[in-house]
């Protein structure tokens, strides 16, 4: 419901924004005819423009609930059209990314936990806490001038190279430097989480009987603590798939990865604005339902929680 | 940037009667600051940084945004250059200097702007909630169901590039979480009973907002403020970075490090050097915010 409500806000937002937009689009349409008044007001009149804004804001709700998006500024192309493309690129790279979030992040912050202030709990913990503050893009950078130009053993741009048979292949180690560089942020909340709730849980007093009781410790990790803290986990997750997808944009400006954060970014620059807002609603929209998710994955996962939902 | 920095338990401090128990107050809230050895690391970077951003224009060594285009990609320690020069044979160092202005100033200021606005929202939504409350945050979830990157980005493309736009998108990107903060402190505090004590003694919601609950809010705030300075840095870099924040050729780390990128296997230190610079900022304030954190909450300060 709060989901919803919170969707129909953000595509108001968006809608104010575009009324918020100096210029008229019907003038910019017209090109050489806009000095024709008539011209205009027949443009405008096509283009609903003449009508209030409530109704305006109805209309384009309405074109978008049945995916129409308008039309590109830029290239005679609906703005759906631009987008389905892409997004399937940005969705090869969120699951990149997200694969690596799981296997570095989860086994990092049990691991952690299990050594609490040992060696590597506090190399592991100040590598994350300085990562975490990292900017994306420059991180991209670092990682593309590392692997890329000193070592030369992974491509630092672009999705797939066209001299290379196998297709596939060639998607997955382009793949690799943009998810790396994605993931990271998303790695270290995920490893800090997963280290504090497994402290916690250590502690309990299950635990304490499970000792008691001989369980060998392997068990006792992965089948006891670590499902206790899998509703925590789901519930990070789905928010950091949220914040995967808006930080992919530096990703694959930086990547020249063929993804909708690009689409939007190029849309920005050249003033593209039908590109640019639907694409932010799309990623807002996808970010909107990720949260979403997570909160009845959590409460599936967690027989308390779901008591009180 | 996660939602997990809300403290909502500073119990609330008996405002002092005297001068002498406030500085008394002060005083432990500073000792217990400074047992922190992180947290003063990050006060001493911070001051350093900003003495550095104030007299830019004295101390660096060359002129920020014109180049001699002999010296073009100098590496460090080269030609006089004690950090090498850009594409445009422009010091790198001077860039730094002068690019901590543009950080400092993009971190602080829509901070301290979205700071003043959310405490009069915040402490309104959360002393009356009702419609009044429920209205105001409500339209503020909106803001924070949003992926701030995005959002800034939506507001930049609409009202265009510059350096006033930018911080325009940042207080909006700050603004939901701060009134959050506030508006949850203040709900809390309305039912505890030193604020019925002051409306039983006939004390105007007005003077109870301003003495009473004010006060209380303004700790958690103060510590959260200063944690977020640090991610807005790094937004604000990254606007530049993408072209759309700060314009070129004003020196901006963001901006540095989108200008080496092209020159990445040849001249690294172009972009990577800004970065390191943006890291040491961001983990300075988040430094600052944790000792902050320690030294306002009473329950720490004890001795």
């Amino acid at each position: 419901m709060l989901a919803l409500f919170t969707l129909w806000g953000v595509s108001l937002l968006i809608f104010i924004l575009f009324q918020a937009l100096p210029g008229d689009a019907a003038i910019s349409l017209l090109g050489s005819q806009a000095g024709n008044p008539e011209a205009v007001a027949r443009m405008r009149s096509y283009l609903g423009l003449d009508r209030p804004a409530y109704i305006q804001y109805f209309v384009w709700l309405g074109g978008i609930l049945q995916g129409d998006f308008g039309q590109s500024a830029r290239f005679d192309q609906p703005v759906a059209l631009l987008m389905l493309d892409k997004a399937l690129n940005s969705v090869i790279l969120l699951v990149g990314s997200a694969v690596i979030m799981f296997s570095v992040g989860i086994p990092l912050g049990v691991i952690a936990a299990l050594r609490e202030q040992g060696l590597f709990d506090r190399i592991g913990m100040a590598v994350v806490i300085v990562l975490g503050m990292v900017p994306v893009f420059w991180f991209g950078l670092v990682l593309v001038y590392i692997f890329a130009l000193l070592l030369d053993v992974l491509p630092a741009s672009r999705m797939y190279s066209f001299h290379e048979s196998n297709r596939t292949m060639s998607v997955l180690i382009h793949l690799i430097l943009p998810a790396f560089t994605t993931a990271t942020i998303s790695t270290t909340i995920l490893a800090r989480v997963i280290r504090s709730s497994m402290l916690e849980t250590l502690e309990a007093p299950f635990m304490q009987a499970l000792i008691a009781r001989g369980i060998p410790a392997r068990t006792r990790i992965w089948r006891h603590a670590f499902r206790n803290i899998l509703p925590i986990t789901v519930n990070v997750t789905g928010l950091q798939i949220g914040w995967l997808f808006s930080g992919a944009i530096f990703t694959e400006v930086i990547f020249s990865w063929p993804g909708i954060g690009r689409l939007i970014f190029d849309a920005v620059s050249a003033r593209d604005i039908p590109v640019a807002l639907g694409g932010i609603l799309v990623v807002g929209a996808v970010f909107v339902l990720a949260n979403l998710t997570a909160d009845v994955a959590t409460a599936v996962l967690d027989p308390r929680r779901r008591e009180k939902m | 940037m996660n939602r997990t920095g809300v403290s909502s338990d500073s119990a609330p401090a008996t405002p002092s009667s005297t001068e002498t128990t406030r500085r008394g107050v002060a005083t432990q809230a500073w000792k217990a600051f400074a047992a922190e050895p992180l947290a003063v690391v990050g006060l001493v970077i911070v001051v350093l940084i900003s003495l550095t951003a104030i007299f830019a224009p004295w101390i660096s060594p060359a002129d920020p945004t014109a180049g001699v285009g002999a010296n073009r990609l100098l590496p460090p320690l080269e030609g006089g250059h004690l950090l090498g020069t850009d594409g445009q044979g422009r010091d790198v160092l001077t860039r730094l200097m002068w690019g901590a202005r543009m950080s400092l100033l993009i971190g602080i200021v829509p901070t301290a702007l979205a700071f003043i606005i959310s405490v009069p929202l915040g402490m309104i939504a959360g002393y009356f909630l009702g419609w009044i409350g429920e209205g105001i945050m409500r339209l503020l979830d909106v803001f924070l169901a949003f992926p701030m990157v995005l959002l800034g980005l939506a507001i930049v493309s609409v009202l265009g590039d510059g350096m006033v736009n930018v911080m325009l998108a940042i207080v909006i990107i700050e603004l939901p979480f701060m009134a959050r903060l506030v508006y949850t402190e203040t709900s809390l505090l309305r039912q505890k009973p030193f604020i019925t004590a002051a409306k039983v003694s006939g004390s105007s919601t007005t003077q109870i907002m301003i003495r009473d609950v004010l006060p209380n809010v303004m700790g958690a705030l103060i510590v959260y403020s200063t944690t977020i300075v640090g991610g807005m840095i790094v937004i604000g870099a990254g606007f530049s970075f993408l072209g759309i924040g700060i314009q070129p050729p004003t020196a901006d780390w963001g901006i540095m490090t989108a200008d080496g990128a092209a020159v990445l296997d040849t001249s690294p230190h172009i972009s990577l050097l800004p970065g390191i610079a943006i890291i040491i900022v961001a983990l300075a304030f988040a430094w600052i915010g944790d000792g902050l954190r320690l030294a306002v909450d009473p329950k720490k300060r004890v001795n």
